[in-house]
């Protein structure tokens, strides 16, 4: 009985550290993969639907800076899987009066990465949706 | 044995509590704003727009994530819905669009709501 006590009690946190943990987005170019899109827009335009889309992801707001947001999509437990845990950067950076340069990346953390996703292209899509329509 | 299940227990409901995540948030469209008691009566329009005039003053986001194959639905989310128009000081809520996907073999159940809270001008 103790050894199944003491089991739990050590197993509980060390799954809580595992889920906690969350890997840190690197700006697409080179060897690392994200995308990259020019908008149109003021560069506060386009940061606000960064962290729009970001939300409608799933994504809590960690850093809202004037030329980068990250977020972090909060883990669920479930039986087959333990989704969330992915951070996502957008990094920005005004080329014109109205054209702003962004970049996207998703970084997946290491505990249940199989149940992660890249949600970089969907990130993209919403910012552009999100854009479009405000023409 | 008791100290077993009760561990056992323990250990099960901390990870049923932790298959869902919610987040709800809203943005302000319009410089300044007078919030209202979480609690106000907001009116909800699902579709169409009130007859009256308004102005557009902020835009709700409420997004849940649910695991074990429950699913979320459009009454689950509405409290939190409210208490944002509410916090964000709209007296109704129009626009509102509904996106529901399920990932990891239809386990887990995304539901997210993006809506628009809206002003009665005088």
């Amino acid at each position: 009985m103790k050894i199944v006590l003491t089991a739990g009690t050590l197993l509980l946190p060390c799954i809580a550290i595992l889920a906690g943990c969350s890997a840190t987005p690197v700006k697409p170019g080179g060897s690392y993969q994200g995308e990259f899109r020019e908008f149109p827009k003021s560069v506060d335009v386009v940061r606000q639907a960064a962290v729009d889309a970001l939300a409608v992801k799933g994504f809590e707001i960690t850093k809202s800076e004037s030329f980068y947001v990250e977020g972090y999509r909060p883990r669920t437990w479930g039986f087959f899987c333990t989704p969330g845990g992915e951070t996502s950067g957008i990094w920005l950076e005004q080329a014109g009066p109205s054209l702003t340069k962004a970049w996207i990346s998703t970084a997946i953390s290491s505990f249940g990465r199989l149940c992660q996703k890249d949600w970089t292209a969907a990130i993209v899509t919403e910012m552009e949706n999100t854009l479009n329509s405000q023409k | 044995m008791f100290h077993i299940c009760y561990s056992l227990a323990t250990i099960l409901t901390a990870i049923f509590l932790s298959s869902c995540s919610s987040q709800s948030r809203y943005t302000m469209l319009v410089p300044t704003h007078l919030s209202k008691p979480s609690n106000c009566d907001v009116e909800v329009f699902r579709t169409g727009q009130p007859t009256k005039q308004f102005v557009r003053i902020s835009r709700i986001d409420v997004h849940i994530e649910r695991t074990y194959f429950i699913r979320t639905n459009f009454d689950d989310v509405l409290p939190k819905l409210k208490k944002e128009a509410c916090e964000s000081g709209a007296d109704a809520i129009i626009e509102i669009q509904e996106l529901s996907t399920n990932i990891n073999l239809d386990e887990t159940n995304i539901f997210h709501i993006t809506a628009i809270g809206i002003k009665y001008q005088q």
